[in-house]
């Protein structure tokens, strides 16, 4: 039991960085989730929108192609070959600057901070807002693509689904519900009103898809 | 025992980031760089993914013969002589039974069943149903709940039966006894003097022949240009598209939908041609495949409309290009 007990004391003076690297990975597997649209949507849109410039420029890439003594067209085919990589870079990029936002809100906070409603009311603003209701949609998704990816290695049972639930649970509320408690306590009075707009124009729609896509509630209610 | 708990909490969050998102990806590609080794799966990635399957697929068509079909398995809901055909090209003849028997109705979910199996697939539909996804059944609503290599198996395996069975589902555009002038391939382009790949067939028509719709689709292109001449090019779905060009009057607009055998387009010189004739490609996943193999592969679905100008009924009659000229490689 000595020896025991004793890493058990390591284990739990590990405990704040684990905590934070969990909750980190957390906020990542989360928002992946939500910004695994963005790709497909994107993707999608620059081709419609390609496609569009497809009927209503023909005459100046059809013209070029013809001088160049290519397929009319082969300036429209060598167009859209770099949509996929643009968009799939444009999709890596949204979701890393999401992850560096979400976690940012509680990752440099001071824990002791305890969290009321009168200190919250004080710090009301864009980041207080965006904060305390995008933050539970990706910290939620996280929980849940934990449990799928549980789910997956699991062996095929009843069982399954509710040992991945219940990993999903308590990673949620032992590393999700503290980090945003964390952050919401730590909100400051904001110095003006749009304090914190730029973060938020990643915050706002990445925490709308998870709450959209990666909260497995929608399919249960009526 | 607290402290060990979380520890091994914290140790499965932070495995499933490690594995699951484009963060892990770059932490994981990070430390093997670091390390020298390069990951084959990075550098497989950055490769040009083709789809070979698919290209032996419809190499190994002529071989099929409805003897071998009908042995198979036979008709059944939703399978379809082409999907049959296409199952069999692509997996073999055996596994078109195993496959109707997994699901008769439904060779979308028989499919993907066979490549990933029921687990994986009732495990990503349950996910779906839980995240609101309006019909969860559908490879396209729950293939993001699949694991990713699961996702990428599953949707390959589907769309290349699909659009091999949409392609086997295409009629001949003008009367399959008119000979092709210029089979597709590589060929010396003869005002060009290069080598140049024929992205399609040609086949020799009177100016004025009627030119009929190989499936039916929406109508992705109808337009002229001075390399295509008047050309229409239909989209089929599941990623087949088919091209009419160097038309002498187009029938149709761009946007509508059409049926196999509506008349598109007559047939002409116009573009970069020398000699009246219609130049007829087809591409599959967004690439020039001959079209010559889809040829009467199946019993006509639906009997064409007859032309109401002549036809050529045979070589000697045919009006070819003159032989110093072909026509253009455009697809």
């Amino acid at each position: 039991m000595g020896v025991l007990s004793a890493t058990d004391r390591v284990a739990g003076g590990l405990a704040l960085a684990s905590a934070t690297l969990a909750q980190m990975a957390l906020v990542a597997l989360g928002v992946h989730l939500a910004a695994d649209t963005v790709d497909d949507g994107l993707l999608h849109g620059l081709l419609d929108a390609m496609a569009w410039a497809d009927a209503h420029l023909t005459g100046s890439h059809s013209a070029l192609a013809e001088t160049l003594g290519m397929p009319a067209d082969a300036l429209l085919w060598w167009t859209t070959l770099p949509v996929a990589p643009i968009s799939a870079g444009f999709a890596l990029m949204v979701e890393l600057a999401a992850d560096a936002a979400f976690i940012g809100t509680f990752l440099l906070t001071p824990r002791a901070v305890t969290l009321d409603r009168p200190r919250f009311r004080r710090a009301l603003g864009v980041r207080a807002l965006v904060t305390s209701l995008a933050l539970p949609g990706v910290l939620i998704a996280g929980a849940w693509s934990l449990a799928m990816a549980a789910e997956d290695v699991l062996p095929g049972s009843p069982a399954a689904p509710w040992v991945a639930g219940l990993l999903g649970i308590a990673a949620l509320s032992r590393f999700g519900f503290p980090a945003w408690r964390r952050a919401v306590a730590a909100l400051d009075p904001p110095r003006q009103w749009s304090e914190g707009l730029l973060p938020a124009l990643v915050m706002v729609p990445i925490g709308l898809l998870a709450w959209m896509h990666g909260t497995p509630v929608w399919g249960w209610l009526p | 025992m607290r402290g060990w708990a979380d520890l091994l909490l914290c140790s499965t969050v932070l495995v499933a980031a490690w594995v699951r998102t484009p963060v892990g990806a770059i932490a994981r590609n990070t430390v093997a760089w670091v390390r020298d080794t390069p990951r084959e799966d990075v550098l497989a990635s950055f490769r040009t993914t083709l789809p070979e399957r698919l290209e032996a697929s419809i190499a190994s068509l002529p071989g099929l013969t409805a003897d071998t079909l009908a042995s198979a398995a036979p008709a059944a809901g939703g399978w379809t002589p082409a999907l049959r055909t296409a199952a069999a090209a692509h997996l073999g003849a055996d596994t078109v039974t195993t496959l109707v028997g997994l699901d008769a109705q439904d060779p979308e979910a028989a499919l993907e069943l066979h490549t990933i199996g029921a687990t994986a697939r009732d495990r990503a539909i349950s996910r779906a149903r839980a995240a609101g996804a309006v019909a969860p059944e559908t490879l396209d609503a729950h293939a993001r709940y699949l694991s990713a290599d699961d996702a990428r198996k599953a949707s390959e395996e589907v769309s290349q039966v699909l659009s091999l069975a949409t392609a086997l589902e295409l009629a001949w555009p003008v009367d399959p006894a008119a000979r092709i002038s210029s089979p597709f391939g590589e060929r010396v382009h003869p005002t060009l003097k290069t080598k140049r790949m024929h992205e399609g067939v040609d086949i020799p028509l009177l100016v004025g022949t009627p030119v009929h719709a190989a499936g039916s689709g929406r109508v992705a292109r109808a337009r002229t240009d001075g390399v295509n001449g008047m050309h229409v090019i239909i989209d089929h779905g599941h990623r087949v598209r088919s091209a009419y060009c160097h038309g002498s009057a187009i029938h149709v607009e761009r946007g509508a939908r059409i049926d196999q055998g509506t008349h598109v387009m007559d047939s002409g010189n116009t573009g970069r041609s020398t000699g009246p004739h219609l130049h007829f490609g087809l591409r599959i996943a967004g690439r020039p495949v001959d079209p010559a193999p889809f040829r009467r592969k199946l019993p006509t679905p639906a009997a064409l409309p007859r032309p109401d100008l002549p036809v050529l009924q045979s070589d000697s009659e045919a009006v070819s290009p003159p032989a110093s000229v072909a026509p253009d490689p455009a697809g």
